[in-house]
């Protein structure tokens, strides 16, 4: 994909916007002083910029690894395998 | 508590991945306290599954109770409900876990479950997948500051997804599932059957070369880097449920976001500030998860492109 770039002033510093979409450079001004920061993006190391942006990007609570994707479903009574009623037997 | 520090001092000291069987008694312990600090809690997905028999309903979380036990030399974890005495287990393959004698009354109702991991390890052994420790994630889990009422990722969780992308689909290549807690005994060992690996293993060993190709040479990459990566270890871990192990939805969509990562629409190396999670994920895993794979024909290439086109539009460059 061809990006369009777009500079953006912002007290000091330029951001470049990615592509055609809505990013506002102003909104990372705004995250970074919510964020107990005041200080312009310029002055903020890389490490705290991406601090910063850890931790506002919450991944929606669908969508987290490690859940059940599947419903519960009724189970008639399951039998063993010969093999695995040997294991339990083994341990008696 | 000295004696699970002592645990965790003995546990650093193991290998990163290691298989359970290295020294059954050891993990088997781990795995036991692992799922019995879950149950009851938020982190609980075996009571997810729980029903009470004699009723149908739900059974409520808060009456759950669990502790460890020792039989004969195994560790063991026993999971009981207050007030019930049918319990019903809506997941396929739980039963098959229990230990029969110790969880089944005369007339056939669980009236309580018990499980030891040692035996679960060799059942799954009989289905010709190895059930493994990973350390970070039992650090993570077992050990990690373990506080019922959190998230186990807290904040910065975008540092762990590309380690642990790889990571989980080297597992899936190797026929390994980890086995920590109540999420890995309910939706990954239960059911488990030989018959899906060769599929789960071909997919696990494709996404390990294409995470080791994009991220090449990165330790952190970005998180606008993570999005697709995360999706589709999602997706993949979703697919490793034996209950999802026939789902064509998903297996479109792993197609597609394998596809889309390896055409670099979004670059891995992009050091890009995201501003916002871009919504169209939610809305491509939803899909996946539909089993309805017209549907998924239909939508999930226009979902793809929405998602990088969110992508680009909601990330920002620091030009110097």
């Amino acid at each position: 994909m061809k990006n369009i770039h777009k500079t953006l002033a912002i007290t000091g510093v330029n951001l470049i916007a990615l592509g055609t979409g809505t990013a506002d450079a102003t909104t990372l001004q705004v995250i970074t002083s919510a964020s107990g920061n005041p200080g312009h993006v310029a002055q903020m190391s890389e490490g705290q910029l991406r601090a910063i942006e850890a931790s506002h990007l919450e991944i929606f609570p669908t969508c987290k690894w490690g859940h059940a994707a599947f419903d519960p479903v009724q189970v008639a009574s399951e039998t063993l395998a010969p093999e695995v009623q040997s294991l339990y037997q083994q341990m008696s | 508590m000295a004696k699970k520090e002592e645990l965790r001092q003995e546990f650093i000291r193991t290998p990163e991945v290691v298989p359970l069987s290295s020294n059954h008694k050891f993990f088997s312990l781990l795995v036991a306290l692992g799922i019995q600090q879950e149950i009851g809690t938020i982190h609980d997905e075996f009571s997810v599954f729980l029903f009470d028999g004699k009723t149908g309903q739900k059974i409520p979380r808060e009456r759950l109770r669990s502790e460890l036990i020792e039989y004969r030399g195994y560790t063991g974890v026993r999971i009981w409900a207050e007030g019930f005495d049918d319990l019903d287990l809506r997941v396929r393959g739980l039963r098959t876990l229990l230990h029969p004698e110790f969880s089944f009354a005369e007339d056939g109702r669980i009236f309580q479950c018990v499980f030891f991991p040692e035996i679960i390890t060799k059942i799954a052994a009989l289905e010709g997948v190895e059930l493994v420790s990973v350390r970070p994630w039992g650090i993570n889990t077992v050990f990690g500051g373990f506080d019922p009422k959190k998230s186990y990722y807290q904040g910065s969780m975008w540092e762990f997804i590309n380690l642990d992308a790889i990571r989980y689909s080297r597992l899936l290549e190797q026929k390994r599932i980890v086995f920590w807690g109540t999420h890995d005994l309910v939706s990954h060992v239960a059911g488990v059957k030989r018959s899906a690996w060769p599929e789960l293993t071909a997919r696990g060993k494709a996404a390990r070369l294409l995470f080791e190709d994009y991220f090449a040479g990165l330790s952190q990459p970005a998180a606008i880097a993570l999005v697709l990566p995360y999706a589709l270890g999602m997706l993949l871990d979703d697919l490793a449920q034996p209950m999802n192990y026939e789902s064509q939805s998903r297996r479109y969509v792993v197609d597609l976001l394998m596809e889309t990562i390896r055409t670099r629409r979004i670059e891995g190396h992009s050091n890009a500030y995201l501003l916002k999670y871009p919504p169209s994920v939610e809305k491509l895993i939803f899909l996946a998860r539909s089993d309805d794979l017209a549907k998924a024909h239909a939508e999930a290439k226009g979902l793809l492109h929405d998602l990088v086109a969110e992508l680009h539009s909601f990330s920002i460059l620091r030009a110097s």
